[in-house]
């Protein structure tokens, strides 16, 4: 499955535009359907592509953990600060008096936290069981 | 030892055909409006309160945020308990 020359230029074609696509889905989640948890998935998709047929190597899977604990935090930190504008927990830290336009912007952010977060956690899950199986050299 | 077993499947069988009557008991008639007070709510006011014309985003990201915050729980949760049970493995 390493070994494939045509497998290898296909799949270096195919992976921006599976990043496009997913990175379209997490930013217009409030708009059309997808989102966050959505994009996340097709994002570790593409990026699993590459580690499939042979093109990348990882070596630390603790360092992407570590990315992902800071998301996590990011995603409660945004999420929280609305207890000082609005007094009110988990909700737009916004105000009413700005156009929807302005309050789009807490959507996006928390989407995008959402999509990364997902993404790593997936794309580590799979290369924790390719390590384990041993079958494969990752 | 086997016996308790048996009544104890049993009962859990019984328990579960009791809610599918439950539920079940909803769908004679589904003309009839039952239980619509939050969803007449979130319909009528969702895109001035939240800033999206996708209702399900303004669900699940502004009136019931609270359940996301636990989903992203879940799948932390799992990845480190993946990792774990790797580690514990390895150093055998």
């Amino acid at each position: 499955m390493g070994n494939s020359t045509i497998l290898k230029i296909i799949s270096l074609v195919v992976f921006p535009f599976v990043i496009l696509f997913g990175l379209i889905i997490i930013v217009n989640g409030d708009l059309s359907p997808g989102g966050g948890f959505q994009g996340g998935v097709i994002i570790a998709t593409g990026l699993l592509l590459l580690i499939f047929v042979g093109v990348e190597k990882v070596d630390e899977i603790d360092r992407i953990l570590k990315y992902e604990k800071f998301l996590f935090l990011a995603l409660l930190a945004v999420s929280m600060l609305s207890v000082f504008t609005k007094g009110d927990f988990f909700t737009n830290f916004i105000s009413s008096d700005y156009p929807i336009e302005i309050r789009r912007l807490y959507l996006i952010a928390l989407n995008v936290i959402i999509g990364g977060k997902v993404t790593l956690g997936l794309y580590a899950l799979i290369l924790i069981y390719m390590k384990d199986g041993g079958s494969y050299d990752v | 030892m086997s016996k308790k077993k048996i009544s104890k499947d049993a009962l859990l069988i019984i328990l579960l055909l009791v809610i599918l009557a439950f539920q079940l008991y909803r769908l004679i008639d589904l003309d009839i409006p039952y239980n619509t007070l939050s969803s007449e709510l979130y319909l009528a006011h969702g895109v001035q309160d939240t800033a999206s014309m996708n209702f399900v985003t303004d669900i699940y990201l502004d009136y019931r945020f609270f359940d996301t915050i636990f989903e992203a729980t879940l799948l932390f949760m799992s990845v480190s308990g993946v990792l774990y049970f790797y580690r514990a493995k390895e150093g055998e």
